[in-house]
């Protein structure tokens, strides 16, 4: 892929806790437009953590995250433009409809041209049926929630995507859509972070699938690797080799 | 962006079940206060009228000289009409206060008076009265509008932030926020103008019916300086609620957990609302500690006793004056150092600060308490000049020595005088600027602790 594309970059990425916990460990990762790279690993192995520096949550012992060119600790503000983000329990202000929610977190994001026709749209096209656009988001359902939380990653109109587990808890079928519509979001040119424990919708629908265990990608298999490679096996081989929760640096326990 | 959060924090609080509840609360807590102490004013002011007519014909009683020289009169102070907003000291500065003759000033011994009351400053400017109120009232004191604001909404004002933050990281919507180009300060801005705004909203629209409802009121007219001090309540009562709308949100930005915020809280309201100012006294006693003020009139008494049996009348009447004037001079000083002190350590709170400010602008304030203090002494030097001033002019004697017709004129009006305006304002400035400060820095203090906040 072109270097030009890279909409994501992690370089020699570190992040070591108050508590002496490694929690990320020199991580290096790239990820381009119309991309969609899996993070695959166990509780702790420092998914959500990366997740967190990259967003500029918490800032990197060392190492830099750029995000479309931008160096997030160093221009945090400018950086977040270019990037969504989406949990794995999307909770949402419960005493406000869907729409509410919606309009609110996008003109958050910066857009002020949104239309009524673009949020019924975008609301739909995640599979909210119309009733539910101006129900209370405190009666949804999880499917719900995620389908609103990604509605209002695509209402950002964000290059970079970052889903954290975002299948985890939704039913076959609920799942089975939302990977639709990340595909759909990959189509338009989006680059796709996804972290998750399901090894399966993963060799679906990656490009790229990372393992991590004790901060760092142990492996990175291309899309050609996935299809060929037992996956689950390859994954539970190098997650065997250290289940720990993130290593302790400095000596100290 | 400011804008969003504000209309986004006002959406979300006018739909909550804390809105609805404070709204009933405050409509029924505030207009519900004005009008009981409306009512409790027009009562006072029943009873200050028929003071003053009943004491008016006191002097066409007397008609001999001894009964002139022992003449007392009862003044009957009127009652501060906006003590319906701050009923603070007025009980005690509106209270009808006995003047017997012969305390007047220094003379004669009087009609088995002691002679050293006829110089102290303490005895005869007790209220009076008191045995014969109903004591209910006392025990239960009518909750004016500053004891509703310094309660009931500062605590209000507390459960509507204590959420502000942490409530938005346990539901994960503050990272969502922050995922978007947003600086922190904004969002935190945002939530304490919106949150504020939120709370403001049904008190101002009480507010505004409660005064309404005065204004129909055929007992009560208001002075032309009374729209301006109720205009200044009304912008310290914002000012108070603000400011506990931060003390909220700064606990709010010390836990990731608004259970605990909810507790530092609580805990910070009461210390500020509850301890702070009932302790101070209790702490200025200690550092300024004084005998009562009997204790000075037994002392009195005792040394008048032994100057009676050792020198008679003549040493009395050489040094009992100064004597009196040192010893309570001494006392009334303590006094004010002891009030002047537990109103500085008290001001640490902001309820104190915001109490002294609105009693001062209601005019029931300590200013106004010390000043109506100085002002019956005045009147009372100044009674005893005038029946001096009869006494040697006397030409209306029926029977040379003895009978006496006194002119009503004679005896000097007392002048219900209380600050005007601009001194009360002056007065409760520093109190203003506390509530300033508290607002500048407990914005900090949140900003600052916002700025780290851990949102993950």
């Amino acid at each position: 892929m072109a270097q030009n594309d890279v909409l994501l970059r992690c370089s020699n990425l570190t992040k070591v806790y108050d508590n002496s916990v490694l929690a990320v460990d020199h991580l290096n990762l790239n990820i381009h437009s119309g991309e969609i790279f899996c993070m695959l690993g166990a509780n702790g192995a420092g998914k959500t953590s990366t997740l967190m520096l990259i967003l500029g949550f918490s800032d990197p012992t060392e190492g830099s995250v750029e995000i479309c060119g931008i160096d997030v600790n160093k221009n945090p503000l400018e950086a977040k433009k270019h990037v969504a983000y989406v949990s794995e329990n999307v909770q949402l202000y419960g005493n406000f409809t869907a729409r509410q929610n919606l309009d609110f977190f996008t003109k958050l994001a910066g857009r002020k041209d949104a239309t009524d026709e673009d949020y019924k749209n975008v609301l739909l096209r995640t599979g909210l049926a119309e009733e539910a656009h101006k129900r209370k988001v405190k009666g949804f359902s999880k499917g719900m929630r995620q389908r609103l939380g990604i509605a209002i990653a695509i209402m950002k109109q964000a290059k970079l995507i970052l889903l954290d587990e975002p299948t985890s808890g939704l039913d076959p079928k609920g799942g089975m859509e939302f990977l639709r519509l990340i595909d759909d979001m990959r189509k338009e040119g989006c680059g796709i972070l996804m972290t998750t424990h399901d090894i399966f919708r993963a060799k679906e629908i990656a490009d790229r699938v990372g393992i991590m265990s004790s901060g760092n990608l142990v492996r990175v298999l291309e899309k050609e690797e996935v299809e060929k490679s037992d996956l689950e096996d390859l994954y539970l081989q190098y997650i065997s080799q250290n289940i720990t929760h993130g290593r302790i640096v400095s000596g100290k326990k | 962006m400011l804008f969003q959060i504000i209309r986004k924090e006002l959406l979300l609080n006018l739909v909550s079940f804390r809105f609805i509840i404070s709204t009933v609360l405050l409509f029924v807590l505030i207009v519900g206060s004005m009008n009981i102490m409306a009512v409790n004013y027009t009562r006072r002011l029943a009873d200050y009228s028929s003071g003053v007519e009943m004491h008016a014909g006191d002097i066409d009683k007397i008609n001999t000289r001894p009964m002139f020289e022992g003449f007392g009169v009862t003044r009957d102070p009127r009652p501060a009409m906006l003590g319906i907003f701050s009923i603070g000291l007025d009980p005690i500065m509106s209270r009808s206060f006995m003047v017997p003759g012969y305390t007047m000033k220094m003379g004669d011994q009087g009609q088995g008076g002691r002679l050293f009351y006829g110089v102290s400053k303490l005895v005869g400017v007790m209220p009076e009265g008191s045995k014969y109120s109903n004591p209910i009232f006392t025990l239960f004191q009518p909750p004016d509008f500053v004891y509703v604001i310094n309660i009931v909404l500062s605590l209000l004002a507390i459960l509507f932030a204590f959420d502000a933050i942490s409530g938005e990281k346990e539901s994960q919507t503050l990272k969502l926020m922050l995922t978007n180009s947003l600086p922190r300060d904004v969002i935190l801005f945002g939530k304490w103008i919106g949150g504020t705004i939120s709370i403001l909203l049904p008190f101002c629209i009480a507010f505004g019916i409660g005064a309404l409802t005065l204004l129909i009121r055929p007992d009560i007219s208001p002075a032309e300086e009374a729209t301006s001090r109720i205009l200044v309540i009304f912008v310290l009562a914002l000012l108070y609620i603000a400011v506990f709308f931060l003390i909220g949100l700064v606990f709010s930005t010390f836990s990731a957990r608004s259970s605990t915020s909810l507790v530092l809280s609580l805990f910070a309201w009461v210390l500020f609302v509850l301890v702070i100012p009932n302790l101070a006294p209790v702490i200025s006693r200690q550092f300024v500690s004084m005998k009562p003020a009997d204790a000075i009139t037994r002392e009195l008494e005792r040394q008048e006793r032994e100057m009676w049996g050792d020198g008679g009348g003549k040493r009395v009447r050489a040094e009992i004056p100064e004597k009196v004037s040192a010893l309570e001079d001494a006392w009334l000083r303590r006094l004010e150092r002891q009030a002047s002190l537990a109103v500085n350590i008290s001001r640490v709170s902001p309820s104190a600060a915001y109490i002294y400010a609105s009693s001062t602008m209601a005019g029931t304030g300590i200013s106004d308490y010390f000043s109506a203090r100085d002002e019956v002494l005045r009147h009372r030097q100044e009674l005893g000049d005038a029946r001096d001033k009869f006494m040697q002019d006397d030409k209306s004697q029926v029977i040379p020595g003895l009978y006496i017709k006194v002119a009503s004129d004679l005896v000097p009006e007392f002048r219900d005088k209380r600050q005007d305006f601009s001194t009360s304002l002056n007065d409760s400035l520093i109190d203003l600027g506390i509530l300033v400060v508290y607002l500048i820095a407990l914005f900090m203090v949140a900003f600052l602790k916002f700025l780290r906040y851990d949102i993950k």
